[in-house]
């Protein structure tokens, strides 16, 4: 060890998704700076799109991620749609919206209790924290079978669902076949409110972010499956321009590019998404967050289980009004003929805000995409919010300072494989 | 109900040949093996708990990177001879931590035996290489003989040129 310089390193940050590493400086006691190393090799998404038929970019983007798959078809499809004019069915839209609760269910139920809740309860993973408490995790395991059910029913299959197309879907399901469901959705409605109140009564450390909220929006509807764009500080402004205000540029540490809105450091997320819309709630959802002691707005990162917590509670509530009112469509797609133009998708993934835009030539294929995932938009935030962090707790030794960092990131449940997967931690004190 | 085997394929048929784990597990399902339930795609651990919970046997086939490889190789192993690589995640499924949850909750199966091919080429693309795809029939029947089903296994042998795509 060089004299002087002090530099830990501990490999492989557990419990989030992809492979980064967070690098913070310390000089003299100062933070000299913190970045979030992505170093995943970039992949290429949007390279390997051009020249791709207009009908292929919800099956393709899909897989850029196993655990939000519908996320990027459905931005996907709603992004092609726009460019070709065409409008889906309202039963259609329906249906996308319910498989997006059957995503939500089990991404929320995979970060809750596998990744995020041993943080609260001080174990080191899941697997500790199993012994303890079985049959929270027996919890989880059902909320995630149910939200995998759904997605199975509607999608095809749980994982990649196959079923999805521009325009609608290849089949869709009887009245029966979702009806089938509503039973495991009842029982998971209360393994749902049982969730908020287990995370209700975990201790949060002190911490309020200062970012702007950037979410979609809806006129009474809890934003899901499509939305307008909303904001906390600046004026929304129309999905067309979301390339005037999001503006990506790239950074040295990171295979990952960074955002900006309108210049300034945003967040999107649970966090966002529910300050924005928690109106929009069912009664059950809001009263669920009301118990568990959420605010109409929520800026405690650490609080972001809560918040993950009632939006399961509003995805089975969801899934099953969708259900009981389910007409099945007189047909399962509407035809979606390319024609040259520019078009603009956005959907709510479990981590935020997801923005797909696609510019199809006369020859019917794609001459240029853009995708915009919610991981990427988050990681200035992050960084920022580390900065914080570590500035306020010079006096913890390494390890500690590390935990607490872990801490801070997987709150934002950031997906590195989306973004571009596993953070090594270097703190460099000097 | 819950079937008495469930093989699992591991792996991505988009690279290459870390696709021989739902390769093997097609030409297992092509068999139509009652009671045997098979599995590709699955990228998270609750998944698999959720898969396996009651099962008597599962086979878990996927490509494994050894020390010293020779592509196309096919190797039985149990998860004893594993060590856990990565801690859980949502993003990935390591078969020794997510049996180690299982534990934890009760949830795991009755045993479970790995067979193991070694890959040539894990780049980015369809299709298996020469050596790989080669050894298939040698994996498929050595599945099929974990399941219980020795005479299957031979049969498995002479049909898995059927199911399997062709090498690119």
């Amino acid at each position: 060890m060089t004299t002087g310089v002090r530099t830990l390193t501990v490999g492989t940050l557990t419990r989030v998704e992809g492979e980064g590493a967070l690098h913070v400086r310390l000089r003299g006691g100062e933070l000299q700076g913190v970045e979030l190393n992505i170093y995943e090799p970039p992949r290429f998404f949007e390279a390997f799109l051009r020249g791709r038929a207009h009908t292929e970019p919800p099956d393709l983007t899909a897989r850029v991620c196993g655990i939000c798959p519908v996320a990027y078809q459905v931005s996907a499809c709603n992004a092609i749609e726009d460019a070709c004019g065409i409008e889906v069915d309202p039963s259609v839209v329906e249906l996308r919206r319910l498989l997006y609760c059957g995503e939500w269910l089990h991404s929320h139920a995979l970060h809750v209790y596998l990744l995020h809740a041993p943080d609260f309860l001080g174990y080191p993973d899941a697997i500790a924290m199993a012994r303890d408490h079985r049959a929270a995790l027996e919890r989880g395991l059902a909320l995630k079978k149910a939200g995998n059910r759904l997605m199975d029913v509607v999608g095809g299959r749980a994982i990649h669902p196959i079923n999805v197309r521009l325009g609608g879907f290849y089949s869709v399901p009887t009245r029966g076949e979702l009806r089938s469901l509503s039973d495991e959705l009842r029982y998971a409605l209360d393994d749902a409110l049982a969730t908020v109140r287990w995370v209700g009564t975990f201790d949060f450390p002190d911490f309020e972010l200062d970012h702007e909220f950037l979410a979609l929006t809806g006129p009474r509807r809890y934003p899901l499956e499509n939305g307008a764009i909303g904001r906390s500080a600046g004026p929304p402004f129309p999905l067309a321009e979301f390339s005037d205000h999001v503006v990506e540029s790239q950074v040295s540490h990171s295979t990952a590019l960074h955002s900006a809105l309108d210049g300034g450091r945003y967040l999107t997320g649970p966090l966002a998404r529910y300050s924005l819309n928690c109106a929009a709630l069912s009664t059950m959802a809001r009263q669920a967050a009301s118990e568990a002691q959420l605010a109409v707005s929520c800026r405690n990162p650490f609080r972001s289980i809560v918040v993950r917590s009632v939006e399961m509670v509003y995805a089975v509530e969801e899934a099953l009004r969708i259900i009981d009112d389910y007409e099945r469509p007189d047909r399962p797609f509407v035809d979606v003929p390319a024609r040259a133009a520019v078009g603009h998708g956005v959907s709510e993934a479990p981590r935020g805000l997801l923005y797909h835009r696609y510019r199809i030539g006369d020859d019917g294929l794609i001459t240029s995409a853009t995708i915009v995932p919610p991981t990427s938009q988050n990681q200035a935030a992050i960084e920022a919010d580390l900065a914080r962090v570590v500035s306020a707790n010079l006096s913890l030794g390494d390890a500690d300072l590390a935990a607490l960092c872990e801490r801070v990131i997987r709150s934002y449940d950031p997906c590195i494989s989306c973004a571009t997967h596993f953070l090594t931690l270097n703190v460099e004190r000097r | 109900m819950t079937p008495r085997v469930v093989v699992v394929g591991l792996g991505n048929p988009y690279r290459r040949d870390d696709g021989v784990g739902p390769a093997v597990a097609a030409a297992i399902e092509a068999l139509g093996l009652e009671g045997v339930r098979v599995l590709t795609g699955i990228t998270d651990p609750m998944t698999m708990l959720l898969a396996w919970t009651g099962v008597a046997r599962v086979v878990v086939v996927d490509a494994a990177v050894t020390a010293a490889p020779v592509p196309g190789r096919v190797r039985r192993c149990t998860v004893a001879d594993l060590s856990a690589t990565r801690a859980l995640s949502s993003h990935g499924v390591d078969v020794v931590a997510a049996l180690a949850l299982g534990r934890a909750l009760g949830r795991e199966p009755g045993d479970v035996v790995m067979v193991t091919v070694e890959p040539s080429d894990t780049g980015h693309g369809l299709g298996l290489s020469a050596e790989v795809a080669a050894a298939v029939p040698c994996a498929t029947a050595a599945v099929a003989r974990e399941i219980g089903a020795a005479a299957v296994a031979r049969a498995a042998v002479r049909s898995v040129d059927t199911v399997l795509p062709a090498p690119q």
